[in-house]
């Protein structure tokens, strides 16, 4: 349980390949904080897999060997001005990143820090 | 001349301070969202943003914009369009003609306007006799619509600042506003062939000219909007926008609307995506990276001082990229082609939302067999009010289009008046039934003339018997009288489908015809097109 309770996803912004890391195996899950208008995941894929739960605002992967790729198609109510935020989900809730209308399409490169 | 394009973003933004324009003005759109985020960023949040500005894989739009605007690609990327413009036409008719005795094909084809729905119903509400009648309807953005999902005309992205060469979304919201609908009555005693001699009998032979004396089309429409409800702010909107979406699986209420467009549109984004982002990193990656960072990390300054910094650094990037790639500014036209399909599906379901037409003006041109036409002008009165609740409220006179014999007692131009008032609500989604709507009407009609039929002698019309009729009579009518209707009715429309099945029963004090009150039953199938010809 308290394994559960830590947040597992960290942001790496000064390393060239990797936007996220995290240890292999573990379970994460991210969530859509909106900003302006409302956003919805409307799907995702990681490691060349769907992920299940969309539309929606949240979904969920386990860890594999990385560096691999997280995508995701956002859905904007308002398509031009929407904002929203990528947090993950556990006691923190920390910001990740930014979701913005101009960019309904992105891919996050996640690396792993190992076992 | 490649040099040239490939120093066109900085020269852009010379040009740009030269006229006035600020050089943040001069980016595309999407470079402009995610920079003005990070100058307006918390220092806790500042480096995530830097990232966000200078990896490709998280501003794919913006630097997918920036490889095309450097290259011209569009215009290359024409003739392939072209190509598949050949490849998927659909104004080869395909199956029998009309007249040929068998077939699939209601009308011959020449080129047909695709965006179509088309209904068929059975039943009479307050006219005397059951016909079959088929309606075509469609809306004037459906052909621009179907041209830009099948990609022969590109869409305008709402976030792109280059609005030329694309369909705008300003465009297609007038054209919704206009539609338009044909009937036609394809009862199998409708059509009826008379034949007369013209001639002298030749031994047991006669010579014969035949005429058809039914007309098949019996009325048209259009359809002005004239008031539109548009909400797509408030928190209302927001949660009807989010009530779409919650249960992908299970469709949805009748009126909501079909969310494969947008699933197909956004399953296709993920193949150019990648090939777009997987053209880094190129060598040298690395180090122009930590370098262009750094400078970011450094920069305090305003938007214009960002613009410059941020494009000088960028400038080196789409270089690298380019020289290792060649294939880069094609791969970014292709995504680009794909954001604007996944924009217009996704600003087609937000129009769906949020624009509800509350006014109508509606013209019809009615040619019902064996009637004297008629033109009936109608205003059309819709409101949500929630929970899946909807009223409808019309009021409508007719008028006959010629003047009408004076020894008819009663009789007028103006035909009659007609008042209808209708509650529906959405049911859901419903175990074996799909989606489902109930609805009660009450409809009531003053009739001002008699309603009048038009018979020829010897050729009966469908569905009436006269019996004791001069055979001098052209004309003949009833005694009029107002009425009064009743309806319940159910629409279903099972599983994913675009078809729906009306279901309705109704009560009238009397029909137009006959003078007694009467139970009547009509049942429909209908077919929206629209769906079909997004895939």
């Amino acid at each position: 349980m308290a394994g559960e309770a830590t947040c597992k996803l960290t942001p790496s912004p000064e390393d060239p390949e990797c936007t996220l890391k995290a240890k292999v195996g573990d379970a994460v899950t991210l969530d859509i904080v909106d900003v302006s208008g409302s956003v919805l995941f409307e799907s995702a894929k990681y490691n060349g897999q769907s992920l299940p739960g969309t539309p929606g605002k949240q979904i969920t992967f386990t860890v594999v060997t990385g560096p691999k790729r997280l995508e995701a198609v956002y859905l904007f109510s308002d398509p031009v001005n929407g904002q929203a935020e990528l947090h993950e989900v556990c006691p923190a809730h920390p910001f990740l990143l930014d979701i913005l209308a101009a960019d309904k399409a992105v891919g996050y490169t996640i690396c792993t820090t190992g076992v | 001349m490649k040099t040239f394009r490939r120093v066109l973003p900085l020269l852009l933004l010379t040009a740009a301070a030269m006229y006035g324009q600020t050089k943040m003005a001069a980016l595309p759109n999407e470079c402009q969202s995610i920079l003005k985020v990070l100058l307006n960023s918390d220092a806790a949040r500042r480096d995530v943003r830097i990232a966000s500005v200078l990896k490709l894989e998280l501003g794919s739009t913006c630097f997918a914009r920036l490889f095309v605007q450097r290259n011209s690609v569009e215009a290359a990327m024409l003739p392939q369009f072209v190509k598949a413009l050949e490849s998927l036409r659909t104004d080869i008719q395909a199956g029998a003609s009309t007249g040929g005795g068998g077939g699939t094909n209601l009308v011959s084809k020449g080129t047909t306007a695709k965006v179509l729905s088309v209904a068929a119903e059975y039943g009479a509400i307050t006219e005397s006799v059951n016909k079959q009648v088929v309606t075509i309807q469609g809306s004037l953005d459906g052909l621009p619509l179907a041209l830009a999902r099948k990609d022969f005309i590109l869409y305008c992205s709402p976030t792109s600042n280059s609005k030329k060469g694309c369909l705008d979304q300003g465009t297609l919201d007038v054209l919704r506003r206009f539609s338009y609908g044909v009937s036609f009555d394809t009862s199998s005693d409708n059509q009826t062939v008379t034949g007369s001699a013209s001639g002298a009998p030749q031994g047991t032979t006669q010579p014969v000219t035949f005429t058809a004396n039914r007309k098949q089309i019996t009325g048209w429409e259009g359809r002005v909007v004239l008031w539109n409800a548009r909400d797509a702010v408030s928190k209302t909107f927001q949660a009807n926008w989010a009530q779409v979406f919650s249960a992908k699986t299970a469709k949805g209420p009748a009126s909501s609307p079909d969310l494969t467009p947008l699933t197909d549109a956004a399953n296709a984004l993920y193949a150019p995506l990648e090939v777009l982002i997987d053209a880094t990193p190129p060598p040298g990656y690395d180090d122009w990276y930590k370098g262009a960072f750094q400078a970011l990390q450094k920069f305090n300054g305003d938007q214009d001082g960002l613009a410059t910094l941020w494009m000088t650094q960028i400038d080196a990037y789409l270089k690298l990229v380019e020289t290792s790639n060649p294939e880069v500014a094609q791969s970014a036209a292709s995504f680009l082609r794909a954001m604007a399909r996944y924009e217009l599906e996704q600003r087609a379901i937000i129009e769906s939302v949020a624009n509800k037409p509350v006014l109508t003006l509606q013209y019809n041109n009615d040619r019902p067999t064996g009637q004297a036409s008629t033109s009936t002008a109608r205003l059309i009165f819709d409101k949500g009010l929630g929970s899946g609740v909807s009223v409808a409220a019309n009021g409508a006179v007719t008028l006959y289009n010629s003047s009408l014999p004076s020894n008819i007692p009663g009789v007028s131009r103006l035909r009659d008046a007609q008042f209808g008032f209708q509650v529906q609500k959405d049911l859901g989604t419903l175990k074996l039934l799909g989606a489902a709507a109930v609805s009660g009407t009450y409809y009531f009609q003053y009739q001002n003339s008699p309603a009048i039929l038009n018979v020829t002698p010897g050729t009966p019309l469908p569905g009436i018997t006269f019996t004791g009729l001069p055979s001098m009579a052209t004309q003949v009518f009833a005694d009029k009288g107002n009425l009064h209707v009743g309806q319940l009715r159910l629409i279903l429309g099972p599983g994913s489908s675009s078809v729906r099945f009306p279901l309705a029963v109704s009560f009238s004090n009397r029909t137009e015809l006959i003078d007694k009150p009467t139970w009547k039953a009509q049942v429909g199938v209908s077919y929206d097109f629209d769906s079909l010809f997004a895939k």
